[in-house]
């Protein structure tokens, strides 16, 4: 349990961070919350919490302050600052003292939880313990991954207008992008994203040479949201204009 | 014609005129000119040997004639001759005392006279006394020689014989012989004594020939008053037709130089008569043989003349080039102006018109810009102070606070949609008031726009499907702030609008060389040709078409893009019915270096 000492001055907040921390958050709990960076100062004099979650703006003392009184103490301590000012000197200070976050309000839900995950990680290499990452991938079995990239080989071809981002690939495989797209690299000794520029333009080639669309919608149904960027790739790739092409191979 | 051509082209066409003109006119003077003199020169030239020529022969003449008179001044001679002159001595052949007397008289006389074949004095008789053969002991029958009547007439003045053979007296010789021939009378009785004939050879033309330098390809002849021919001297080529030409000229013509064609070959003819033998010495001289040399002349005047107009053709070419430069880049630039591209400038390299034309075009174009840039800067200055006019009088802190606020009691009451909604808002409102840099980096402009879409998301639920997709190694480039915003509100707008099924919206971008391409496209009803092409149209147009808040928006976009970044930068639109529309934004792709950082990403 990574214990947390809150600093905000307003009840609400504290109340909103709290629940999503006690509700989202595994492993995190709120040790104490203070209304000023004083009280924060008086509860650190008998306590040391993991890990410190402070406002800038508070009457008494604010957060600036109070973080380079911290500092003094425990240079390791990992800090996130909530603040509603996202102003440069703020920040500037705030990187000076070497804070794991800085989170603007309104605090965005996911931020705060990548916030806490970063701490999860400074607080276990503190403790001595190997951070979890997400496990490295498994190596596949040769086997595998030959089976795995030609099914992908398969899906692109079939797909080419078709989401071929390479996001969504790795999920469809259930891999990680790095490795999908080093493990495609491997297989085939080809990009991934060349691979995909090939069956594109296969596909817009066969479409020129064998419709009469327009070359909008020859872009589009190529994978090509953009049809002035599909027009530079297939001159670039073919050395002719798409509407060139079309007069020499069109029917 | 001459209108319609372009400068460069005046400029070419004027100098190779100006050039090839004179030249030309030159060239031919001076040919005219050579030929003419050249013609006079060999005319002359050979005027003065043909009469050089006849005077030779005029001389050696006169010696002949000297020689026939001679017989009559030695006693001898003229008793031997009175012996056997009458026709009461025929056949009466003299003594061998005497035909050597008159041997030794012949020799000696003709001795040393190369030209002369031999003498034969022919007596009354018949008998012929000759210095050829000692032992030559003849008759002639003189009446029945051709030539004897017109001695005969001469009546004892000298007489030149054409050409002949001397068959009468040596059988056998194949050669023939010209002679000059007299009576001979005894001088006090005037009583016939016979006759002298001096054989001459008709080596006597060539020796005097060989003497003078006669142009080798012409045709000399030698003839007398009767037509006869004595010599001739014809190139290989000679035409017969010239012998007939020949026989006109010599009947008619006296001395002088004439122009003959026999047979359409032109000749300049030359003809010089002697009043002291008759004889007519007579030169063809073909045209084509003077010409000759001027031919040379023409070819060479012609190769240079080529060589001439080519080298002011280059020279030309470099000139009109180098004078129409300078306007055809400042036809371009004031084309590129006249499209609103006022950022133009041509090099001036010149101090004549065409560099103070380039100079004030600098001018009018710096103005423009200067004047264009001032109006947008004025424009820029008022939106800030409108805009710090704004903030002042909200404080955003205190929007901020309360956005928490309410974020916190939407948390604590697990809201999560309401939770989403006001943190969207509050980065979207962060990002659009704070004050910084003009450009940003494209991952904060895209997180800006995945913001306002999470809230337009949350209104309209599952129909507004979003899908984010740019390239790696895009999201550092530079791009200005709020430039997607408004394109993607216009997707949402005409992609979605009302359809029930609602639509999707695709928003790329990719790097493309030195350039960053980014896309907003809907799939929505699209357009056809037609309005794509009106709604370009509207970008061009100074005046916003109509109060449609589509073109205006675009038109923003365009504008703004064109005063940062140049006429590099354009709004690409396009589309078809059914499949929706596309705007691609094209602008250089600038990477962020890390001191513009000023932005915390929010």
């Amino acid at each position: 349990m990574i214990k947390l000492l809150l600093v905000e001055d307003e009840e609400t907040i504290r109340a909103g961070i709290r629940s999503v921390i006690t509700g989202l958050a595994d492993g995190f709990e709120i040790a104490e919350e203070a209304g000023n960076g004083k009280e924060a100062l008086g509860y650190l004099q008998s306590n040391v919490p993991d890990a410190i979650l402070t406002d800038i703006r508070m009457r008494e003392m604010d957060g600036l302050t109070l973080i380079a009184k911290v500092r003094e103490r425990y240079p390791d301590m990992p800090l996130v600052i909530i603040s509603g000012y996202g102003d440069f000197e703020y920040a500037q200070q705030a990187l000076r003292y070497g804070v794991t976050d800085y989170l603007l309000k309104p605090i965005d839900r996911a931020s705060m939880l990548k916030a806490l995950e970063r701490i999860r990680s400074l607080v276990d290499k503190g403790r001595g313990k190997s951070h979890r990452t997400e496990s490295e991938e498994k190596e596949l079995p040769p086997g595998d991954g030959r089976k795995l990239i030609r099914k992908l080989k398969a899906h692109i071809d079939g797909h080419p207008d078709g989401d071929l981002r390479l996001q969504t690939l790795a999920e469809l495989v259930h891999l990680s992008p790095v490795y999908l797209s080093k493990l495609f690299k491997q297989e085939t000794s080809d990009n991934l994203s060349d691979y995909i520029m090939a069956a594109r333009l296969a596909r817009a080639k066969h479409l020129l040479a064998s419709t009469e669309l327009k070359i909008y919608d020859v872009a589009r149904l190529s994978g090509y949201q953009s049809p002035k960027h599909f027009m530079l790739v297939f001159k670039k790739a073919t050395g002719v204009s798409p509407g060139s092409y079309r007069e020499e191979h069109g029917v | 014609m001459f209108a319609r051509m372009s400068l460069r082209w005046k400029l070419l066409l004027l100098s190779i005129f100006m050039i090839t003109v004179p030249l030309s006119l030159q060239g031919v003077v001076t040919y005219k000119e050579f030929s003419s003199s050249t013609e006079r020169r060999a005319t002359e030239n050979t005027m003065q040997i043909t009469e050089q020529i006849n005077r030779n022969l005029d001389r050696t003449l006169a010696e002949m004639q000297r020689l026939s008179l001679a017989p009559l001044y030695d006693p001898n001679v003229l008793a031997i001759l009175n012996k056997y002159g009458g026709a009461d001595s025929d056949a009466a052949i003299p003594t061998i005392e005497e035909r050597e007397k008159m041997f030794l008289y012949i020799s000696g006389a003709a001795y040393g006279l190369q030209e002369v074949k031999g003498i034969q004095i022919i007596a009354g008789n018949g008998f012929i006394f000759t210095n050829v053969d000692s032992t030559l002991m003849r008759f002639a029958d003189s009446d029945a020689l051709d030539w004897s009547g017109k001695v005969r007439e001469a009546d004892g003045a000298w007489t030149l014989i054409p050409p002949h053979h001397l068959h009468h007296y040596i059988p056998g010789d194949p050669n023939e012989y010209f002679s000059v021939a007299r009576m001979l009378r005894e001088p006090g009785s005037n009583r016939q004594l016979g006759m002298i004939v001096i054989d001459l050879k008709l080596d006597v033309f060539r020796t005097i020939l060989a003497n003078y330098r006669f142009e080798e390809n012409g045709n000399l002849f030698v003839v007398n008053g009767a037509n006869d021919l004595f010599f001739e001297k014809t190139s290989g080529d000679t035409e017969p037709s010239l012998i007939g030409d020949l026989r006109a000229v010599s009947a008619s013509f006296g001395s002088g130089v004439y122009e003959r064609a026999p047979n359409g070959k032109r000749y300049i003819t030359v003809v010089d008569n002697s009043a002291y033998s008759g004889l007519k010495v007579i030169a063809y001289i073909p045209e084509s043989v003077l010409l000759k040399e001027t031919k040379q002349l023409q070819n060479f005047t012609i190769a240079i003349a080529i060589l001439f107009v080519a080298a002011a053709g280059v020279i030309a070419i470099f000139f009109a080039y180098r004078i129409s430069q300078p306007l055809v880049k400042l036809k371009q630039k004031m084309l590129l102006v006249e499209t609103g591209n006022f950022k133009q400038s041509v090099p001036v390299e010149t101090q004549d018109e065409i560099g103070q034309l380039g100079r004030g075009f600098n001018r009018m174009s710096e103005e423009i810009n200067r004047l264009v840039n001032e109006v947008y800067a004025v424009e820029l200055r008022e939106k800030e102070a409108e805009l710090a006019n704004l903030q002042s009088q909200i404080n955003p802190h205190f929007i901020y606070n309360t956005l928490e606020s309410i974020n916190m009691m939407a948390l604590q009451k697990d809201n999560y949609e309401v939770s989403d909604m006001v943190t969207a808002l509050g980065g979207m409102l962060r990002y659009a008031v704070t004050q910084n840099a003009r450009t940003v980096a494209l991952e904060e402009e895209l997180a800006s726009v995945g913001a306002y879409l999470k809230i337009q998301q949350l209104r309209y639920g599952d129909r507004l499907r979003v899908a984010f997709d740019a390239e790696p190694g895009t999201e550092g480039l530079h791009v200005p702030k709020l430039l997607l915003q408004p394109l993607v509100e216009n997707a949402i707008f005409h992609g979605i609008g009302d359809r029930e099924e609602g639509g999707e919206i695709w928003i790329s971008a990719s790097r493309f060389e030195d350039e960053l391409l980014i896309c907003v496209r809907d799939d929505g009803v699209g357009m056809d040709e037609t309005q794509i092409e009106r709604l370009r149209q509207s970008m061009l147009s100074p005046e916003p078409p109509g109060p449609r808040r589509r073109g205006l928006a675009l038109r923003n976009i365009a504008h703004r893009l064109r005063l940062i970044f140049g006429p590099t930068a354009e709004l690409h639109m396009d589309g078809s019915p059914g499949g929706g529309m596309a705007f691609t934004i094209t602008i250089p792709a600038i990477e962020r270096s890390q001191g513009d950082d000023q932005t915390i990403a929010g």
